[in-house]
């Protein structure tokens, strides 16, 4: 009987194991990586956003203020893409923790841009309406509801293109300038829509109820 | 949340125990890839008794016994015997026209009863079991024959491989039967053959006396045999040159049926067995055999409950977005994310899937069996996919029925063939 295989087939068989989970590791790694390389690349392109919505507060000119809200819009999309793709680096990820650092940072960066956002809607009287979606990221029992939420905000985002500034909040990641914000609006559950800085719709809002609250 | 990270470990271990035995088959193959098909040296040519239990087989049964009257083997120490087990057709009068074969007739008590009883009158010093619906090729006694020269060897089963497959599930059928003569004679280096199947295996007498026979209340005597023999301390070879050709089933129920019976067997059989488990007294059967048994139905059930649950909670899902999608007026078709990113369980399930392709690939060669250009290639993917998936719900079924000692519908195929 040679019985040596049974245990030579294990030590390989842990060998190619511990290589799978290697490699399993560093595609974790890796996708952080590309998430830091690409907040890196945003964070510079949001510092020229904000710095040109500075310079056309301080010029008054109504050619910088377009120009503002041109780059804005831009960076909208910009952020939002880069959002989705957080998201389902989210799902995948086993290894690396810290995806959760990026998360943290982009939801700064996008509490930013909410900021000049309502900033530029009220200096530049910008013709678009801000959403704010705040979301739990650690309650899995709302999951479903805020995915549902996400494909509705997506719908009236695809239908009303420039109108709408999509901008999604993640509420429970222990970030004080979120907590303020939604002390200050009242927004004590997930999902929730803040409307620019109006109104509150709170828990799961259909398509009919979103449009109503545009200007689409 | 908990129980996903239940299935996630679950999932691992599982692609673990998937790979320790691929690896370890492959490993076996690797070391004895030059001596697999080498015969031991041929010093005596025993009389043999071939028994062939039939029910009901006057359609069959000539041709099984013209292929056993053909057998390379001096006629003066060939004695074959046909046990009618209560047929309720012509059975006894078709195998009563054929000279030099002794035909018994004993009323229904199922295929190890027949054994049994043939095994009272055989005067061979070796005897073979032979289904009614067997085809062996004439030289297969020659390359059995010598695998008894070790005496501690008291079985030796041969190459089983199906004959006439044109329907897809008896195609099917047929890679299956190319894959367990491989991973069976493989297995023989670990002492680990732990069945000698009903279309052509050999016993030596005294010792097949000695342990009491065939078990007449196991729906696979074929497998309990085996083990009952190792338990007896002696040991099963595997002569992979002599091919022997046997009926497939022909329909999705009777193949259904019929693995119903060996999951049953196979689990009553370890009931049987499981105060050997890890006692080295018993050798290859405590230390090898039933922990292999076992941890392949604890890998096949594993399997079965984790992509099980993962399906279903992605449905529930794709049904409950797609209910709720509607209900908030927007168009779920237009949200289906079909963006597969690879992670560690992709990994793992391409390192299982990778190592399983090359397990085939070599064993189909090794083997040396056509599967038929194109068509067999298609064959093969279908085997991979559909075939072995469909098996942990028989085995799931045949769990129950064992449970619950719900045996019956057997006495037919229990008679008529392995």
């Amino acid at each position: 009987m040679q019985s040596d295989i049974l245990w030579k087939a294990a030590i390989l068989t842990a060998i190619v194991f511990v290589a799978g989970i290697g490699m399993g590791a560093w595609l974790d790694v890796s996708r952080v990586g590309s998430v830091q390389g690409r907040l890196t690349d945003i964070d510079l392109q949001w510092n020229d956003v904000r710095l040109q919505s500075l310079y056309s507060g301080s010029s008054n000119g109504s050619v910088s203020c377009e120009a503002a809200i041109r780059a804005n819009l831009d960076f909208n999309d910009k952020i939002y893409a880069e959002g989705q793709t957080i998201e389902r680096y989210e799902e995948i990820n086993r290894f690396d923790p810290d995806l959760i650092q990026q998360k943290k940072r982009y939801a700064l960066l996008q509490f930013q841009f909410w900021l000049n956002s309502m900033d530029l809607k009220k200096r530049c009287a910008a013709n678009y309406t801000v959403l704010t979606y705040f979301y739990s990221y650690y309650n899995k029992s709302v999951e479903m509801d805020q995915k549902l939420q996400s494909a509705v905000l997506l719908d009236v985002k695809n239908k009303c293109g420039n109108s709408v500034l999509l901008v999604p909040l993640p509420s429970d990641l222990d970030l004080t300038s979120i907590d303020l914000l939604k002390g200050t609006y009242g927004v004590s559950s997930a999902p929730s829509i803040l409307v620019d800085d109006s109104k509150v719709l709170s828990g799961l809002q259909g398509l009919p109820q979103v449009e109503a609250a545009v200007k689409c | 949340m908990a129980v996903d990270l239940a299935v996630d470990v679950a999932y691992l271990a599982f692609a673990f125990a998937s790979l320790y035995f691929i690896i370890m088959f492959l490993m076996l193959f690797a070391r004895n890839r030059k001596s697999i098909r080498l015969l031991p040296p041929l010093s005596a040519l025993p009389s043999i008794t071939l028994i062939v239990p039939a029910f009901n087989e006057e359609r069959t049964i000539s041709k099984t016994l013209r292929y056993l009257q053909n057998f390379d083997y001096p006629k003066e120490k060939l004695e074959i015997m046909v046990v009618d087990d209560g047929s309720k057709d012509k059975t006894f009068e078709v195998a009563s026209r054929f000279r030099n074969v002794v035909v018994l007739k004993k009323s229904n008590g199922g295929k190890a009863s027949a054994l049994n009883y043939g095994l009272k009158f055989a005067k061979g010093e070796l005897v073979g079991c032979v289904d009614s619906d067997s085809s062996p090729k004439s030289d297969a006694l020659l390359k059995m024959v010598p695998f008894f020269s070790q005496e501690n060897v008291a079985a030796v089963t041969s190459s089983i491989f199906v004959s006439d497959a044109k329907k897809l599930i008896e195609r099917l059928q047929r890679i299956e039967y190319i894959m367990i003569v491989w991973g069976r004679k493989l297995l023989e280096y670990l002492d680990g053959v732990y069945c000698t199947p009903g279309p052509l295996s050999l016993y030596r007498a005294d010792a097949l006396k000695k342990v009491g026979g065939f078990d007449e209340q196991n729906l696979t005597e074929d497998i309990e045999i085996a083990w009952k023999l190792l338990h007896g301390g002696y040991k099963v070879r595997m002569a992979s040159q002599a091919e022997v050709y046997t009926t497939p089933q022909n329909s999705f129920g009777k193949w259904w049926k019929q693995r119903l019976r060996w999951n049953i067997g196979g689990m009553q059989t370890t009931a049987k067995y499981r105060r050997d488990l890890f006692r080295r007294g018993f050798g290859s059967l405590g230390m090898f055999i039933i922990p292999f048994f076992s941890l392949s139905y604890f890998i096949s059930m594993s399997g079965f409950f984790i992509f099980g649950y993962v399906l279903l909670k992605w449905l529930w899902n794709f049904i409950a977005f797609g209910i709720g999608a509607l209900s908030l007026g927007i168009n779920p078709v237009n949200h289906i994310d079909v963006l597969l990113l690879p992670d560690v369980f992709t990994v793992f399930g391409l390192l299982v899937l990778a190592a399983s392709l090359v397990w085939v690939v070599i064993s189909l060669k090794t083997v040396g069996k056509d599967l038929g250009g194109l068509n067999g290639l298609v064959d093969l993917a279908l085997y991979l996919s559909v075939y072995i998936t469909i098996f942990p719900f028989n085995l799931l079924q045949a769990s129950w029925r064992f449970i619950t000692k719900d045996y019956s519908g057997w006495r037919e195929f229990t008679t008529v063939r392995t």
